[in-house]
């Protein structure tokens, strides 16, 4: 320790803090309360269940609830199925990584996150070493590999999630332009922002996360991938099929 | 089963064993352990003694319905301290927080600080904190496990989920942005020490 980060750990410990509550007491009362469900609420249950048992008795209405997309881990809720086979173009201005870059956990190095996972990572061609590296522990080691622009380097060039199945679970909810693909032989979807995607990790912990960005996603039966760029479909398949592992 | 006094002196590993078969009894003890330290982090990261005694509660809640999976082998501090981290960061971002805290701005009950009664030290580390709540999430979390906690590389490594090398290296750059922090707006911390 230099001087200087002395005299930051000596004056840290000299912090007022408020004096702690009694978390203890109100957590043993949380966990030691009798879980029942009042008749109230058993009514209002049983209410909505006649209710959706009645809705799924109607066809068109029971076709609406169960629409969407599941790719590997990931559970699109469309807002709008585009059924032309023709390849969309979209450019959108940056894909929506950057907010999150300073909040996301398990930064590591390409080298550390290859001993980590028991999948091999892949990596784009002529893209380089990603700037940014994630490994994150949620019953399967996830993977987040991101490249800066070169140009702007405050904004996101692309993102890639590998994400192992029973993992994390993904929702997206009402992405605007949504297009089933493929990337090699494998089923693929084109998503366009913006929408909210959510997150949910083993401590069922909730992620919102606010998508501006095209995002291709894909999978192998093992694996969930997950491109986000603000390239077009057709160059997002062109790297998503010519990704190679780490020499 | 109920825990007597003796048994209050049980290894962290057994207890939690007990506590992950349904035995409330024994999550009792291990939550006094840590609970300072959990609220101090939660205080430290949200800044408002509420939010954090509300996170902090969750935290232990959210330990306790996946005490399980756990590994009991592994010490309880950096999972507990990890899981409050998570639940903060979610907080800051929510827009709930906002809605509490002016709620309690309406409600004049703000509460009355006398800067003159606080002992010069203590000044100096507020204003230590104020300095380290310029710095990114990131940053600040390590810092404060780091310093302000006291917890160990290691420790720090095992919260956070990474490398202890990587602690070291993102220390030190969090160190160094604190650096140019304090000498452009809080110069007065270092008077006659060169930082």
């Amino acid at each position: 320790m230099n001087e200087f980060e002395q005299k930051i750990s000596s004056i840290s410990k000299r912090l007022d803090y408020p004096s702690t509550p009694n978390i203890s007491a109100s957590v043993m009362k949380k966990i030691r309360q009798p879980r029942f469900i009042s008749r109230r609420l058993t009514w209002s249950l049983t209410l909505i269940l006649i209710l959706l048992v009645s809705l799924f008795a109607i066809p068109p209405v029971r076709a609406a609830i169960l629409e969407f997309l599941q790719i590997g881990i990931v559970r699109i809720f469309p807002q709008q199925i585009e059924p032309t086979q023709e390849p969309i173009s979209t450019i959108t201005p940056a894909p929506s990584m950057i907010p999150l870059l300073d909040s996301i956990f398990g930064e590591t190095t390409l080298d550390e996150a290859k001993q980590q996972v028991n999948y091999p990572i892949l990596l784009p061609q002529n893209f380089g070493e990603p700037d940014y590296v994630f490994v994150q522990d949620a019953e399967g080691y996830m993977t987040i590999l991101v490249w800066m622009n070169p140009i702007q380097p405050q904004s996101v060039e692309l993102s890639l999630h590998f994400i192992p199945n029973e993992s994390w679970a993904i929702k997206k909810m009402g992405p605007r332009v949504l297009q089933e693909t493929m990337v090699n032989e494998y089923k693929a979807v084109w998503a366009v922002g913006p929408y909210p995607l959510i997150l949910y990790n083993r401590y069922e912990i909730e992620f919102t996360r606010l998508i501006e960005g095209n995002v291709l996603i894909w999978t192998d039966g093992t694996i969930t991938y997950r491109l986000e760029t603000h390239l077009s479909m057709e160059e997002a398949i062109l790297i998503a099929e010519n990704l190679q592992p780490i020499p | 089963m109920k825990i007597t006094s003796a048994e209050a002196y049980l290894d962290e590993a057994t207890l939690i064993r007990r506590a992950a078969h349904g035995e409330a009894a024994a999550w009792e003890p291990l939550m006094q352990a840590h609970q300072q330290a959990v609220f101090r982090l939660c205080y430290l990261l949200l800044g408002d003694p509420d939010d954090a005694e509300d996170v902090a509660q969750e935290t232990f809640l959210r330990a306790w319905n996946h005490l399980k999976r756990f590994d009991s082998t592994r010490p309880l501090r950096p999972w507990l301290l990890s899981i409050a981290s998570n639940l903060a960061s979610n907080r800051r971002r929510s827009a709930g927080r906002y809605f509490s805290a002016l709620q309690r701005a309406f409600q004049n009950e703000i509460p009355q600080t006398n800067l003159e009664e606080k002992n010069l030290q203590s000044n100096d580390a507020n204003e230590l904190w104020k300095a380290v709540q310029s710095l990114n999430f990131q940053d600040q979390q390590i810092i404060y496990l780091r310093f302000f906690l006291d917890l160990s590389v290691n420790e720090t490594a095992q919260v956070l989920e990474i490398a202890e090398g990587t602690v070291k290296s993102r220390l030190n750059r969090a160190i160094e942005k604190l650096r140019k922090i304090i000498q452009q707006d809080f110069p007065i911390l270092f008077e006659g020490h060169e930082v």
